[in-house]
Order: C-alpha cells, then sequence, then structure tokens
C-alpha cells in the first residue's frame, strides 16, 4: 500500500480529535458525575430520568401538604377527644342530678357545673389552627363559629349560633386523592344528635327541675356522645390514610431517588479508570502521531 | 550517420528531459500537503531513431535513437474512486450538518437541566397545590403567579428560539445555493479551457486538480452525478437535473415560499422546476428546517394550547378570591356562556404560533387584584379555607388529555424531549459511521493520487545522477570533439 504524506497528516488529525473527544466525554461524566449532560447522551435514560425527577418533584409537594395537613387533622383530633370527654363529663353530672336524693338548690349548682361544660365545649368547638383558622367553621376559616346568644324574652333562651358553613375542605394527600381535611362545625347543633344543644337542655332541664327533660336530656346527651365518637372514629380512619400515604410516599420518594442515581449517576470507580484508560491511549496517539510526522524521509537523509 | 554532434544533442535533450523531471518533482514535493492534488510523473518516452537500412554496411547496427522524451505528464486519478468517494461524502455532509443542527437544537432548549420545560410545569402544578392547602394566603398567591409567569416565559422563550433557527438555517440555505450557483459557473469556465489545452494534446492536470476540488465541493453541498465527456467536458447534474453542461450553467434561484412562513424555496432558473436536494448539506438543512423543528414547534404548540384551554376550563369556572366585604373586585367579571371567573391564561392575537402567544390573563397580572382573580374557591362567596378549584387545577396534571387521551402532559413533552435526544443520537451514530467510510475512500484516493514524499526523493536521485551522466556524455563528446579539431592532422609537427 502506498502511504502517502496526506494520509498520515489526516490520519493523525483525526486520531487526535477522535481520542481527545472521547476524552472530553470521559471528562465530563466523572467531573459532572452523571452520565448524561443532554438527552441525546443516553436518551432512555434521560427521559427516564426527566418522568422520575418529575415525580419526585410532585411527591414532595404532596409530603409537604401532606405534613401541614396532618398537624391539622391533630388539632382536630385532640378537639374531637376533648368533646368526648366533656359531653363523658356531662352525662354523668346529669345522671347524677336526675337521682331522686338531689334537691334543687343543688340541682342548681350542678346546672351551673354544666354551663361550664357548654363553655368549655364552646371554646373547643371555637379552637384554631396554628392560632389562625378555625378548625370548625367549614371553609370560613376566619371566622369564629360558635357564640352563645341569650334570647332574653322570657323565659330566657339560649341559642348557640354557628357562622360557619358546611364547607368540605378537600386536600389531595396523593395524585387524584382527596380526603376531606375538617367537620363543619354544624354537627354540634344537630337538632338531635348536637351536643351544644343537649348541654342547653340538661342545664335548662335541671335548673328547672324538670324531671321529664331531665330524661331526654341524658338520651340527647348520649346520642351526641355516640355521634362524635362515631364521628372521632372516622376522622381517625382519614388521618390514618393520609399518615398511611405519607410513609408510602417517604418510601417511594427514597426508591426514586435510587432509581433516579441509577439513570443517571456515574459510578466515579468506573468513570476515573475509563478516565485513565482515554488519557493514556490520547498520549499514545500523541506519541505515535508526533513520532509518524516528524519521521525523516528520504529527503532528509539525501 | 552517426556523428559527433548527435551525441551532443541527444545528451543535452537528455539533461533538459530530466530538469524538466526535477521541475515536475518538485510541484509534487511542494504539493504534498495540498487538499485534492494529484501526483503528477513525467512519462519517458525513446525519441524516434533515424537511419536507413540501406546503409546498414556503412554505419553498422541499422537504426539509431535519438536519445529521450517526456511524453506526457501523468496525472493519477481514477474516476471510479471519485464517484464514490463523492456519494459517501454527500451522505456524511447529511449527517453531520443535521447532528451539528439538532445539538445545537438541544442545547439551546436544555430540557435536562433544572431548566427545563418539564421543571417548569411541575412547578406550576405544585403551586396550585399548595394554594389548595391555604387558599386565602396572599404569598402563595404570589408564588403561584410568578410559577405561571416562569412557565409562560418558558414556552415563549423556546418557541422564539426555534423559529430563530428556522430563519438561521434559511440563511445557510440561502448561501449553500449562491454557493452551488458559483461552482457551477468556475466549473462551465474550466470546461472551456481543458477540452482547449487537451486539443493541443497537452494536460491540463492542474485544472483538472481544480475541477475536482469543486465537484468535490458540490457533493458536500447537494450530492452530485458528473460525467467526463470525450472531448474533456463535464456534465454535472443534482437530484437528475443538469447543472453544467458544456459551457452552459442552469443556475438555482430562490423564491420566498409564503406558504412556509416565507422562507426560500430553490427553483431551477430555466425551467421553474423545484429543486429537491437529494443528499448532502442542504437535505440536512431542508430537513432539519421544515420537519424537525416543525415538529419541536407543533409539539411545544399542542402542549401551550392544552394547557390553556384545560386550566382556563377548570378556572373559570372556580371563584375568585372576594373582599372580606363581600364586595367582587373588581366588579363583576364581563364573561361569556356561564363562567364565574375570568380565565387564567390567555392567548395573544396572531401572528406566531400558539406557545409563543401563550400569556397569563390580564386580569390575573393585574397589580390591585390580580392575585384575588385567581380563583381557588369551588363556591361563591368569600370562603377563605376553600381552596378546592385549586386542587382541581393541580389534579389537571395527571389528566391524560393528549395522544388520543393516553398521556398527560409532562410526559407528553418527555417524550418529545426524548424523541429530539434520539435524533440528535442517530445523527452522531450515522456521522460516526459515515465518517470512518469516508476516512477509507479518501485513504483509497490518496493511494493512488497522493504524494508520498519517499518515492519523490528516490525520483530526484534517478534523475539527479541521470542529469550528472548525461552532463558526463558532454564532456566526454568535448575531449573527442577537441582531439578532432585540435589534435587531428598534425603527424610529424
Amino acid at each position: 500500500m502506498r502511504v502517502t504524506q496526506r494520509m498520515i497528516l489526516d490520519n493523525s488529525v483525526k486520531d487526535m480529535t477522535n481520542t481527545r473527544s472521547a476524552y472530553y466525554d470521559s471528562m465530563q461524566k466523572a467531573s459532572l458525575g452523571k452520565q448524561f449532560r443532554w438527552a441525546s447522551d443516553n436518551p432512555a435514560h434521560a427521559a427516564a430520568a426527566l418522568s422520575i425527577r418529575s415525580t419526585l418533584d410532585k411527591g414532595e409537594a404532596y409530603i409537604d401538604t401532606g405534613r401541614s395537613l396532618d398537624l391539622w387533622m391533630n388539632d382536630t383530633n385532640a378537639a374531637l377527644s376533648s368533646m368526648e370527654n366533656l359531653a363523658t363529663r356531662a352525662i354523668n353530672l346529669a345522671l347524677e342530678g336526675k337521682s331522686d336524693t338531689m334537691g334543687v338548690e343543688q340541682r342548681k349548682v350542678m346546672a351551673k357545673e354544666i354551663d361550664m361544660i357548654l363553655q368549655q365545649a364552646i371554646s373547643v368547638g371555637n379552637s384554631r389552627h396554628q392560632g389562625q383558622h378555625y378548625i370548625f367553621s367549614g371553609f370560613q376559616t376566619n371566622t369564629k363559629p360558635f357564640e352563645i346568644v341569650t334570647n332574653p324574652s322570657p323565659p330566657p333562651d339560649t341559642i348557640i349560633q354557628y357562622s360557619g358553613d358546611s364547607g368540605e375542605i378537600k386536600r389531595n394527600i396523593a395524585p387524584e386523592q382527596p380526603i376531606v381535611a375538617n367537620i363543619p362545625g354544624s354537627v354540634f347543633i344537630d337538632p338531635n344528635k348536637g351536643l351544644f344543644n343537649a348541654l342547653v337542655r340538661a342545664r335548662d332541664a335541671l335548673n328547672n327541675n324538670d324531671m321529664n327533660e331531665m330524661d331526654a336530656s341524658v338520651t340527647d346527651l348520649r346520642n351526641s356522645l355516640t355521634y362524635i365518637s362515631g364521628l372521632h372514629t372516622e376522622y381517625g380512619a382519614r388521618q390514618r390514610e393520609l399518615q398511611r400515604s405519607l410513609d408510602r410516599m417517604e418510601t417511594s420518594k427514597i426508591d426514586l431517588k435510587s432509581l433516579l442515581s441509577q439513570k443517571e449517576d456515574v459510578d466515579m470507580a468506573e468513570a476515573i479508570s475509563t478516565l485513565k484508560q482515554q488519557e493514556t491511549v490520547y498520549q499514545s496517539v500523541l506519541q505515535v502521531s508526533n513520532r509518524a510526522l516528524a519521521l525523516t524521509n528520504l529527503f532528509d537523509l539525501m | 550517420m552517426s556523428s559527433l554532434f548527435t551525441v551532443l544533442n541527444i545528451a543535452s535533450r537528455a539533461m533538459t528531459m530530466q530538469q524538466k523531471n526535477i521541475q515536475i518533482i518538485e510541484q509534487n514535493v511542494t504539493n504534498a500537503n495540498t487538499v485534492g492534488y494529484h501526483r503528477q510523473e513525467a512519462v519517458f518516452k525513446n525519441g524516434l531513431p533515424y537511419g536507413d537500412l540501406r546503409f546498414k554496411g556503412t554505419s553498422g547496427g541499422g537504426q539509431m535513437g535519438t536519445g529521450v522524451l517526456i511524453e506526457e505528464i501523468k496525472r493519477y486519478s481514477l474516476e471510479f474512486f471519485d464517484d464514490r468517494y463523492r456519494s459517501t461524502v454527500s451522505n456524511s455532509k447529511y449527517w453531520e450538518t443535521q447532528e451539528s443542527l439538532l445539538k445545537q437544537l438541544e442545547t439551546t432548549l436544555a430540557e435536562t437541566s433544572e431548566d427545563g420545560l418539564v421543571a417548569k410545569l411541575d412547578s406550576f402544578w405544585s403551586g396550585w397545590q399548595l394554594l389548595n392547602g391555604e387558599p386565602s394566603n396572599m404569598a402563595l398567591r404570589s408564588d403561584l403567579r410568578d410559577r405561571a409567569i416562569a412557565l409562560v416565559q418558558a414556552f415563549n422563550n423556546r418557541s422564539a428560539q426555534l423559529e430563530q433557527m428556522r430563519k438561521d438555517q434559511d440563511l445557510t440555505i440561502r448561501a449553500r445555493v449562491d454557493e452551488i450557483n458559483k461552482i457551477a459557473t468556475q466549473i462551465a469556465e474550466l470546461n472551456r479551457e481543458i477540452p482547449r489545452v487537451q486539443a493541443l494534446r497537452n494536460q491540463p492536470n492542474d485544472m483538472l486538480d481544480e475541477r475536482d476540488r469543486l465537484v468535490d465541493r458540490l457533493s458536500e453541498i447537494s450530492g452530485v452525478q458528473a460525467t467526463t465527456q470525450a472531448n474533456g467536458e463535464l456534465i454535472v447534474s443534482i437530484g437528475g437535473h443538469v447543472l453544467v453542461v458544456g459551457l452552459k450553467t442552469n443556475p438555482l434561484t430562490i423564491e420566498d415560499d409564503p406558504n412556509n412562513a416565507n422562507l426560500a424555496k430553490i427553483k431551477w432558473q430555466g425551467d421553474g422546476l423545484d429543486f429537491n436536494p437529494t443528499n448532502g448539506e442542504l437535505l440536512g438543512l431542508f430537513n432539519v428546517r421544515d420537519n424537525i423543528i416543525v415538529e419541536q414547534q407543533q409539539g411545544l404548540d399542542t402542549l401551550a394550547q392544552t394547557l390553556h384551554d384545560k386550566v382556563n376550563y377548570v378556572h373559570e369556572y372556580g371563584y375568585s378570591m372576594h373582599d372580606p366585604n363581600g364586595i367582587p373586585t373588581p366588579p363583576p367579571p364581563p364573561l361569556p356562556s356561564d363562567a364565574t371567573a375570568y380565565a387564567f391564561f390567555s392567548l395573544a392575537s396572531p401572528p406566531g404560533s400558539t406557545a409563543s402567544r401563550l400569556r397569563i390573563d390580564e386580569h390575573i397580572l393585574d397589580p390591585d387584584f390580580g392575585l384575588a382573580n385567581i380563583a381557588a374557591a369551588e363556591g361563591p362567596g368569600y370562603a377563605p379555607g376553600d381552596g378546592n378549584n385549586a386542587r382541581e387545577i393541580s389534579d389537571l396534571q395527571h389528566g391524560l388529555f393528549l395522544n388520543n387521551n393516553s398521556t398527560s402532559m409532562n410526559d407528553y413533552y418527555t417524550y418529545q424531549v426524548a424523541s429530539l435526544g434520539l435524533a440528535v443520537k442517530r445523527a452522531q451514530m450515522n456521522v460516526r459511521d459515515y465518517e470512518n467510510i469516508v476516512t477509507a475512500l479518501k485513504n483509497q484516493r490518496e493511494e493512488i493520487g497522493g504524494v508520498s514524499l519517499n518515492e519523490e526523493a528516490i525520483k530526484l536521485m534517478e534523475t539527479q545522477k541521470a542529469y550528472n551522466a548525461a552532463a558526463r556524455v558532454v564532456t566526454a563528446t568535448d575531449e573527442m570533439l577537441d582531439r578532432v579539431i585540435n589534435g587531428m592532422g598534425r603527424v610529424g609537427i
């Protein structure tokens, strides 16, 4: 084969360019720590990495809102527990007051005690999440939901006024998985099962020394306790759902991160050894080219 | 009859011829690194003999030679290799052009970085989700609006960059067409000179080199078929249409195509037929300009339109945040149909692609009421805890609205990024493959026509020796003449 001057020159240049670009690629991989910089470096992995990262980002947002929702639900849970305690205490008082051994004056004292429970219950009903949003006022989170209004016209009548609405605050705890985050305060003023109404009725019955009313109010109080417990249980289930989903997302976050790392991170040991290898190749190409180009031709010896 | 003067003649001609040969060698050596140079070599031939058979007896030996002649200066080239080289180099250039343009496109879009459109989309959806958590939080509303503005700008920028790239390529296409016309003129010029020189039985070697170089360049630009005629003229055609025949050229013209954003359309000037490059840089440029970028643009437009339609549909049926005093801000929106809130996105009026016209609605951008006009609530009245509409909008990210209701917006764009990446990779692989073939063919060509300095050095030595020998013959003849003139006929003096 005739080997001409241009062949040696062109091939040397081509080899140098190729090995240098391979060296540059390895260098980039090693210094970036990523398998690819552009999608074209590895289209399949790049697409996977893009969608994993997107899922991760979205998951992050769900975890964020989920955590704050969990705090809100803790507050609601605590409030419901207090309501249950208050209802139980009221039932005991009402039962005690109903007994035949109680006199009118004693019943009046007990009525006062039940009134205290009512005040406490209302203050629990007015509890706020992080001192800001009322948890029992539906969508009207800036409005204090309960107010005791006394109608002075004889006989004096106590009305518990509810200023919230029945809005259901829905939050996504996972993609397209909404849960209702709140319990509207209207459940406490339900005509039959509402705790507040039952408390007012029990207090008034004791005050008025009305045996029939006392019996009825105890039934009402029991109904309301059952109602609140039912709500509480159901609400607890919702919160558990939230926590499960949070746990799941935390786990999948770790999984996704390791998957992402598989798709886009470089195995450093491999990258460095490839780089070393490329370096050797590049250096030898330089040496060879140097020799080939500097090689004496016959003219130098004439 | 042989005479001493004849010997002198032969020797002097030998010296002249060897000197000429050295000149040819010199030409080769100096052009050892010239692109497209074909080595030349003197073809020696013995001179015509003289003498008459009738006088065989007198001088003896019959016909006598008359020394050496350079019959021609041979140019080493093989048309067969040239044709193969050219068709491969066209393919190679086609992919090379595409590779560099697509790489440029990929770099400008930078979708795999933090700045990618997918990341912006995610951030937009998360903004709605955060607002769902605290719908009355003005900071969150403002954050959402900023995220939306970033998203819209991402759409606008990408669209503008794609448009700009198409224009840039259009300029390159126009430049290449000018180059084709210029080369055609030069080839036609050489078509006049070369047959003229050949008619005089001379070898127009350097003109042939020049013409070959021009055809090589043409094949890079657009792929070319070239045939040499018996008289030395070259017929050049592109895609089956003649570009140069004899002294006549058939130039190309450029028209602005109103059906294609006034980009260049190439026609043959003579018959007005469309010019379709079959290969080479031009085909690569056309493919990127009219197919690949257009596909990217369309994908972007589809996505922008879907985003606009879907988000607006949900947003318009939500309720904006009203003033705590119950006064709607600003007073009741003048809306068509039964919508209850302003649109979130709007489209600027044409011209331009959908993606370039996507905007945030002016009512959302309003400095006083804009934030309140974001409809996060699903019910009327001022309900600070009602963020259900924000949730509905955030849920749109999972909606399968694209590709016949099979793909979400994020996945749609991710797929587009991946398919551009694949196109770049395919081009890169083809570039590498063709590069190897081109190198092999180039080497084949070089093997025939390239200059090897060692060969030239040996030829130089040979020639020098021959020259020296001829000079020695002259000296010997001179001594003989001296003997004849000054030493003869002086017997006894």
